[in-house]
Formats: structure tokens, C-alpha cells, sequence
């Protein structure tokens, strides 16, 4: 499904005293499946960029074009049908949840998309396996769940629906180094097996690095520069937008100051590797 | 150095934390931990100094110790920011004067002066976390909890807050950052583990991430730096652990 933002401008509370730009002439093209960061600091309009996608607000100016919907001549019947085909984890998981059972929570969406009765049990069980809960959880209250269940809980509400376009607002706060590295498996098996568009907005540079395709660099509500992962790298620009270079390209940058040539690597293995053959 | 602050529950969770103590908490029963700080327990024995938490005294207990918690980022008692941070100051019927002088030398070290009249809603996340804390800091607490609220910061005001939370505890001050992000362990000076309710481990921060299997099997892996430390030990080319790229670059190239 493709995403076209084509001069997009986000204000709120538009002629009043708290009037304010969240996104300034924003352009970008998303055609393919694959996985998508939108990388900046706060205050940069990463989540409104995820609010515009799954159409909980219209642009001030400029227009959206979604799966080949405009978001200009949007009608009521669209907006039902596509969102059905776009999932939203927000930043905070407990603003996502309405029910007080995780039973009922992960249910709902398939309860009013008009998913197939029969199946509601085996899709229940096989989405929280994939983000690594198990039965225990469905009679909890989503409320009294730890911040990084919640956030698994979030993701399974939306996987359970099978939707084309996942976006997942700064995912990575409050989870541990291995839920990390689970999400980047399921993110892979996502993308590859099964053609999702995966957007991530986030300012974790050291996640994004390792599973993104294509990096967009947001700083002050405007889209300053935006490439593949090799973006990722320049350490300046990373810096400038008010981030944390990833842990790796910092310490391959301190290596290669002592005249070495090391190369960028994705994960902490190939890293040592590439060390130890450059060491002996 | 005396203990300050004294936790025990039941025979599972016992440990004692002197002032100018920076703690991580980690572990999945951080939000267990957390529930016993707020609510107190039958089971549970806590002591501030010499007095102990118990219904009777929960609101001097709750002078001395604040708590920034990430489900309560977005709920704000105040129109302007001002107002968020002087909360607990008027509370306490501080006078207008002190309340004022506090407010102005505060939200400069924590850089907010220039938001002090902004709607809470309108911040970005860092600068409500860096809020948050400020009102929390501004009565001057012994014990201060943070509950995962540190990996909300952008990468400036993550090395500023760090920097004020360390002037904090040299200033007879306990910090408990309960966390699940093990790149902020580094910054403690003692990392506690419970999972399962239980004490899994305790001790000084480079000693218990030098606990790989321990870490692995529990789920929570090690900071990149120390990881790196570790694995080049392994390999016989570092004999100790180097917690800066520089100093590890500068090991491996001599």
C-alpha cells in the first residue's frame, strides 16, 4: 500500500493563542513494503506523522494519499475500510486500551472489523504468541500489566487483524535488550514473509539501524534529510537533529580514528568479527 | 557509610541503601517493587532514616520520598508549567518568596525557563519527563524513584538530567531508577535485580553486569559498551573492561 504525503503542513489549535506548527511542507513517498523510520527528537512531529497516516486527523495543507485514497475526498466508507488496513501502537499503550480484560482488548478489533467468529479463539492465541505472551495474560487487566507487557499487549491488539501498514510510535521505550531483539525478528519475519509496510517513529537510533530500510530524519517539525540507513552513519547530522548516533557507528568511528578501515556492521557479532580479524 | 533507606520483603527482597546512592532496579518485577513503594504492604517493611512506612506516617514518608512514574507523564495538575512545578511547594505552604527563588534557579539548571508559561499538554515528551522530574526534585526529597521515564529523553537532556541526578546524590540524596533499558544501569552505582519478586542479585553495577548468565537467562541482556568488553575478553584481546570507546580503541591500539 502506498503512502504519499505531498506538502503536508500540521497545525493545531489553529487562530487560537495556543496555536502550533507540528509539521512544516513535509514530503516523502512510501511505494513498497519494507521497513520505514521516521527518526528525530521530541517536538520534531514524528507522532503526528503517524496520527495523519491512520487518518485520526486531516493535514492543515497539502494532501496524503493512501493506498490510492486521497485524504482530500475521504468518505466515511474509506476511512472505515482503510482503517481496518492500517495499525497504530501509540507511544503510551495504557491510552490504548478501552477494556478490562486483555481478553476483550485484543478481541476488539476483530469483533468490529467483522472477522470470522469461528476463528476469534486460534487468532487470539496465535497473535500473542507472536510478541511472546502467553494464555496467563487473558483474564489480567491491561491497566495493571508492566509498561513493557503493555507494549507487547498494544502490538498483538493490531497484529490480530492482519492490517498492510503497522505504525509503531517510539515502540522501544521500556523494553529490555532481548525484547528488542525479538521485536527485530518479528519485524523481518513481518517485512519478508508477509509484504508489511512497518513504520517506525522513534528516537532510538541504535534499533532503527539494525532492521530499517530507509531512514526519514524529522528535527523541528520539518524533514531535513532522508536516505537509506547509510544516513544513519553520519554522525553530524545525527547529532545536530539532538540524537544519539547508534552505539555501533560510534564505536566503529573511534576505531577508524586510529588510522583503521573498519566497516559498518548491523549487529554486535559481525562487530567483534570484524575486530578480531582486524586485530590479528 | 549509614543506611538510609531499608527494604525488605518477607525473606525474598532484603536490601539497605546508604545516601549518595544511585540504584538501578531491573529485573520484571520492577512494577511489583514499585506497587510496594506507593502503596505499602502487610508484608513489607520500609524505613526512611529511623521511621518506618506505615499508614500512620505515609505523609511525612511521602515528603521525603518523590516518584516520576511513566504511567502519570501525561496527567498534570496545573494549566502552565509553573503551575505543575510549584504544586507540591504551595502544598507544603511554602512562602511565595522561597517558592519563587526555587522555581527560577531550578528551571534553569533543568532548561525549562523559557516554558515555564507553556500548557503542560503542548511540551514534547523529553520536556515533560525533564518537568516531571523538576517538580518531583523541587521539595527537595532524600529518596527520589523513577520509573522508566529516563528513556523518554532526548540525547542533550538525557546527559543533562544525568548530570543534575548525579549532583543529587552527592548531595545526600538516594536515587531508585527502576528501569528495563540497561544502558542507563551504567550510570548507577549499584544495580539490584528482582524477578519473580525475588532478590536475583545485588551488588556494585560492574559486578553484576560481569554476571553474563545470570543477565541471559533472566531476559535482559548487557549494555552495548560492557558487551563488547566481554566478548573481547573472551577472545584474549582485552584483559579488563574499558567503559568508553575511546579507552577500549586505545586498549586494542596501543
Amino acid at each position: 500500500m502506498e503512502i504519499i504525503f505531498d506538502k503536508v503542513s500540521f497545525v493545531i489549535n489553529k487562530n487560537t493563542p495556543l496555536e502550533k506548527t507540528i509539521l512544516n511542507t513535509i514530503s516523502f513517498s512510501i511505494t513498497e513494503s519494507g521497513i520505514y523510520s521516521f527518526i528525530g527528537a521530541s517536538n520534531s512531529g514524528k507522532t503526528a506523522i503517524g496520527d495523519l497516516i491512520s487518518l485520526l486527523y486531516k493535514p492543515t495543507r497539502g494532501s496524503i494519499k493512501i493506498g490510492g485514497y486521497k485524504n482530500s475526498r475521504l468518505k466515511k466508507k474509506d476511512i472505515n475500510n482503510l482503517k481496518s488496513k492500517i495499525g497504530y501502537v501509540f507511544k503510551n499503550p495504557y491510552s490504548m486500551f478501552i477494556n478490562d480484560t486483555v481478553s476483550k482488548e485484543i478481541s476488539y478489533a476483530i469483533d468490529n472489523f467483522g472477522y470470522k467468529k469461528e476463528s476469534k479463539e486460534k487468532r487470539i492465541l496465535e497473535s500473542l504468541k507472536l510478541v511472546e505472551l502467553d494464555e496467563s495474560y487473558l483474564e489480567k487487566n491491561p491497566f495493571d500489566l508492566n509498561i513493557t507487557d503493555a507494549k507487547k499487549l498494544a502490538l498483538a491488539c493490531i497484529l490480530i487483524y492482519n492490517p498492510k501498514i503497522i505504525i509503531l510510535d517510539e515502540i522501544t521505550n521500556g523494553l529490555s535488550v532481548s525484547d528488542k531483539n525479538k521485536l527485530i525478528r518479528l519485524f523481518r519475519m513481518l517485512k519478508n514473509k508477509y509484504r508489511k509496510t512497518i513504520i517506525l517513529l522513534s528516537k532510538d537510533t541504535s534499533f532503527c539501524y539494525q532492521i530499517t530500510d530507509y531512514v526519514y530524519l524529522l528535527s523541528y517539525t520539518r524533514l531535513i534529510d532522508y536516505g537509506t540507513k547509510d544516513l544513519l552513519e553520519n554522525t553530524n547530522i545525527i547529532k545536530n537533529a539532538n540524537l544519539e548516533p547508534p552505539k555501533i557507528v560510534s564505536f566503529v568511528n573511534a576505531y577508524n580514528k586510529k588510522g583503521r578501515n573498519l566497516d559498518y556492521y548491523n549487529n554486535i557479532l559481525d562487530l567483534i568479527k570484524g575486530v578480531y580479524r582486524d586485530v590479528f | 557509610m549509614k543506611d538510609y533507606f531499608k527494604y525488605r520483603y518477607t525473606t525474598d527482597i532484603e536490601f539497605n541503601l546508604s545516601l549518595k546512592t544511585h540504584v538501578a532496579i531491573i529485573g520484571n518485577s520492577g512494577d511489583f517493587f514499585l506497587d510496594t513503594l506507593i502503596n505499602n504492604n502487610d508484608k513489607c517493611n520500609i524505613f526512611i532514616g529511623d521511621k518506618e512506612y506505615t499508614p500512620e506516617n505515609k505523609f511525612y514518608i511521602r515528603k521525603l520520598m518523590s516518584f516520576v512514574l511513566y504511567k502519570h507523564l501525561n496527567i498534570f495538575v496545573g494549566e502552565t508549567v509553573r503551575d505543575e512545578i510549584v504544586f507540591g511547594l504551595e502544598s507544603l505552604a511554602f512562602t511565595k518568596n522561597e517558592i519563587n527563588e526555587r522555581v527560577n534557579s531550578l528551571s534553569r539548571r533543568f532548561k525549562l525557563d523559557n516554558l515555564l508559561e507553556k500548557d503542560p499538554n503542548s511540551l514534547g515528551s523529553s520536556d515533560k519527563v525533564k518537568m516531571k522530574i523538576l517538580s518531583s526534585l523541587i521539595i527537595k526529597p532524600n529518596v527520589l524513584v523513577l520509573d522508566n521515564v529516563l528513556c523518554e529523553l532526548d540525547y542533550v537532556d538525557k546527559l543533562l538530567i544525568f548530570d543534575i541526578l548525579k549532583e543529587y546524590t552527592d548531595n545526600e540524596g538516594v536515587v531508585i531508577n527502576i528501569t528495563n533499558d540497561m544502558e542507563e544501569t551504567l550510570e548507577a552505582s549499584r544495580i539490584i535485580i528482582i524477578h519473580d519478586n525475588k532478590l536475583a542479585c545485588d551488588g556494585k553495577t560492574i559486578s553484576v553486569l560481569n554476571e553474563e548468565k545470570l543477565l541471559k537467562r533472566l531476559g535482559l541482556g548487557m549494555p552495548f559498551i560492557v558487551e563488547l568488553n566481554k566478548y573481547l575478553m573472551d577472545y584474549g584481546i582485552i584483559n579488563k573492561y574499558y567503559l568508553t570507546n575511546e579507552k577500549l580503541v586505545g586498549a586494542l591500539w596501543k
